[in-house]
């Protein structure tokens, strides 16, 4: 199928058509396998990266190291074809290091000026490895770019190239000498996965196929275009008004000054989600429904990915960590607590 | 589209489940207000009872109500699509096509009726039949309770109790005026006592007022009484004397008496002043002289002539019982005809009591308690002036049935304390202990008490 048919206008008010749905599930599927060909037994965490993905939202892997993070990253460029920069975090990096700075250069005819030489951060994809090791000041040198999708430098804005996402991790361990990331930071990412270790066979595979653990040359899976219309199809995924409603009640319950807020959100979280993770959780659950090749969202696209949306911008009180509450296990909580329609069937009904 | 039926249905489902919790809670407060307004009725005003049954229409407004204001904040179809859609696990699928309408995609969704007909929600009333349930039965236990009976003359004040007893007393009062039973003194005491007493006859009816109305009316009764003796003596005696013929048969002293009996019974006749009307109107003009006379010397002289004694006796009996019988009457309207033959002597029943029903012993209401029930010992007699019939007692017995002379002494003999002991069980002699106390006599009923306390310590 073309390129031209995929990004054909879909009427407005109207479903994606099946064409263009299966169309969808086509690209889609080839990133998935060479996804799935580099990264072995984590099939949950690379539709989570997919999804992240098609959604155009910033990604945070958090896990101990050799789990393959940063493998993930690198194979998600390569299938991609995109432009991919990695940056190691360390705690003398500067923002100039990452966004680039205006050097004093001889024009040729006796003038000098300031020419302004790119950073890492001028790729489509980067990687911002162990990005808690550097400090806030260069830290915050993302927040710009990864909201804006520009980059200032002395007054002066650099737009970054298009698609832009940065793709952080970091290590849950050997705390000492990092720098958390401010919940602002933390904001502006639309997924933060945890990687867990993979299984006993996955572990086997690993070992007997790969010699010295080099994964498999990957290639280009997806052209630049068909990644747009990707994004252009995901944005056309319907979102029934039910879910759509169903969002912004799971949202507005993780605060903690709601009446109807769950009981433990009110005992133990002490500030909520943004509107940005509502609009995350929405642009989300497009992206998951149309990987399920469907023309809308349903409620368990929302459920899929609303722990990786909202576990990392949920603040939790002190008490919820003496009880032995985390960010996920409040999600998981809180789904169940939420129904899907707001109002409950009348008890004389059976359904 | 297909399913808009569908969608349809599963919406009014919801609608009416949500009118059956609203109506649940209406129909449960109107049932229970209809009971209690039943309720009500029946134990204040049971003359209202049929009427109120039309109170029960109101159940027809109050579901209107209830559905109006379920429907304040009914479902919507979006909500109810998106239960659908759950339930056939479209995975949003319907809602978007509802939204959308997609013929592609319509396709996609379940085609057979059944899987349809499966998701809509079922009735199942069970919180609706908990909600009426306790109201509806009380509405229909309202309903089974009996109506009030109403008493005939409750409305009656007391005030007019009051009234009507004064009013009583008063009549009885003038009567025995007439009848000239009364002493002056006492016949000023009793009037001004009637008189205090209809001053006050629209002030609330007081207890102490019940006891002066029941005192003025024994006083009276016991005036009437005494004359009525009087009468009845008099007559017994002129009975006698005429069945004794020419008085052999008495003694002097018997002759006495009877004689002072009789002119006893006369002279309260001449003292009422009026032996030409009622009474002295059935009297010979010859006995009329006679009592003239005898009013005159203060004794009564009878004919020597046996048969002229006779016939003057039994016309004199004959007045005298006309005079009892009068006064028999006059008492029993005293009593207001409520103890004939003088069975409750002291009942003084007026008109007053008798419709607050206080005529029955035991509900003489709080200020009279059981003074008002029959006094009855078993042994009365009808005769006049006599009480209880006379008994024979049984004859004593002597402790020693014996009566043998045990021996002879010189000197006085020892008396055992313990047999001397008096058989109450009061005793007043020396306390004694041990073998004295067994040996003593006890009554039988105290035997078992004594032989419990010494035994009680084994």
């Amino acid at each position: 199928m073309s390129t031209s048919e995929t990004s054909s206008p879909t009427p407005s008010g109207s479903l994606l058509s099946e064409t263009q749905v299966s169309t969808a599930s086509e690209l889609i599927g080839k990133l998935r396998d060479g996804l799935g060909k580099a990264i072995l037994g984590q099939d949950e965490l690379l539709d989570q990266v997919v999804i992240c993905l098609l959604a155009r939202g910033h990604m945070l892997l958090e896990g101990l190291p050799g789990l393959g993070k940063t493998e993930l990253v690198k194979s998600l460029s390569t299938l991609l074809g995109l432009g991919f920069r990695r940056i190691q975090f360390t705690p003398d990096l500067l923002p100039s290091d990452i966004l680039g700075s205006p050097i004093l250069e001889d024009s040729g005819d006796g003038q000098r000026k300031l020419v302004f030489h790119k950073g890492p951060i001028f790729a489509n994809l980067v990687l911002a490895d162990e990005i808690n090791r550097a400090s806030p000041k260069t830290q915050a040198a993302l927040l710009e770019a990864m909201q804006e999708r520009r980059a200032t430098v002395m007054g002066d804005s650099h737009e970054l190239p298009k698609p832009f996402f940065v793709l952080a991790t970091q290590n849950p361990i050997e705390l000492e000498g990092t720098y958390p990331l401010p919940e602002a930071q933390l904001d502006r990412f639309t997924f933060k996965i945890d990687v867990y270790g993979v299984s006993p066979e996955t572990l086997q595979e690993i070992i007997t196929t790969r010699r010295a653990g080099e994964p498999p040359k990957l290639e280009t899976a997806l052209s630049a275009v068909q990644l747009e219309d990707l994004f252009h199809l995901t944005d056309k995924v319907h979102l029934p008004v039910a879910v759509s409603n169903y969002i912004a009640r799971l949202v507005t319950s993780t605060h903690p000054d709601r009446e109807t807020s769950p009981e433990h959100i009110r005992k133990f979280v002490k500030f909520g989600a943004s509107p940005r993770a509502a609009i995350a959780l929405a642009a989300t659950s497009r992206a998951s429904a149309l990987l399920n090749s469907k023309p809308n969202v349903g409620f368990e696209d929302v459920k899929r990915v609303a722990k990786s949306v909202l576990s990392h911008r949920i603040i939790l009180d002190y008490s919820a960590r003496l009880e032995g509450w985390t960010p996920p296990k409040v999600v998981e909580s809180l789904l169940e607590s939420v129904k899907e329609v707001g109002r409950e069937v009348p008890e004389d009904l059976s359904v | 589209m297909t399913f808009d039926r569908w969608t349809r249905k599963y919406l009014h489902r919801l609608l009416f489940g949500q009118f059956l919790k609203t109506a649940a809670e209406w129909l449960g407060a109107f049932l229970l207000s209809f009971g209690t307004i039943v309720l009500l009725v029946k134990l204040t005003i049971p003359s209202m009872w049929p009427h109120v049954l039309w109170l029960g229409l109101a159940a027809i407004p109050v579901a209107i109500g209830a559905w109006k204001f379920s429907m304040r904040d009914a479902f919507t179809k979006g909500e109810s699509v998106a239960y659908l859609d759950q339930k056939l696990k479209a995975g949003g699928l319907l809602m978007s096509l509802s939204e959308a309408p997609d013929e592609e995609w319509a396709r996609k969704l379940p085609q057979m009726e059944s899987q349809w007909s499966q998701s809509l929600p079922k009735f199942y009333p069970v919180r609706f039949a908990k909600t009426v349930g306790i109201p509806l039965l009380f509405c229909i236990a309202c309903g089974f309770v009996p109506l009030r009976e109403i008493p005939l003359l409750e409305e009656l004040a007391q005030e007019s109790v009051a009234e009507a007893n004064v009013e009583d007393l008063k009549a009885i009062m003038e009567q025995l005026e007439e009848e000239q039973i009364l002493e002056e003194e006492e016949k000023e005491q009793i009037a001004q006592e009637i008189e205090q007493l209809l001053e006050e006859k629209n002030q609330p009816l007081t207890h102490e007022k019940w006891e002066t109305v029941d005192a003025l009316r024994q006083k009276m009764q016991m005036r009437i009484d005494q004359s009525t003796m009087s009468m009845a003596k008099a007559a017994s005696a002129a009975e006698t004397l005429s069945q004794a013929g020419d008085l052999d048969n008495l003694t002097e002293e018997q002759i006495k008496q009877l004689t002072e009996q009789l002119s006893s019974g006369l002279q309260r006749l001449s003292e009422k002043g009026n032996p030409g009307s009622k009474t002295a109107g059935t009297l010979s003009p010859e006995m009329q002289e006679r009592l003239k006379q005898m009013m005159a010397n203060g004794q009564l002289s009878l004919p020597k002539d046996p048969a002229e004694r006779q016939k003057l006796l039994n016309e004199l009996k004959e007045a005298l019982q006309q005079e009892s019988q009068r006064l028999v009457e006059l008492r029993q309207k005293c009593q207001n005809g409520q103890c004939p033959g003088g069975q409750c002597e002291g009942n003084q029943m007026g008109q007053g009591n008798k419709l607050a029903n206080g005529n029955k012993p035991g509900k003489g209401g709080v200020n009279r308690g059981r003074g008002d029930a029959d006094l009855n010992y078993g042994h009365e007699t009808d005769e006049q002036g006599i009480k209880f019939k006379e008994t024979v007692l049984p004859k004593g017995y002597l402790d020693d049935p014996s009566e043998e002379v045990l021996r002879v002494t010189f000197s006085p003999p020892e008396v055992d304390v313990a047999d001397s002991a008096p058989k109450s069980a009061a005793r007043k002699s020396d306390a004694s202990t041990g073998q004295a106390t067994w040996n003593r006599k006890l009554s039988p009923k105290h035997r078992g008490v004594v032989k419990e306390y010494f035994n009680s310590g084994e």
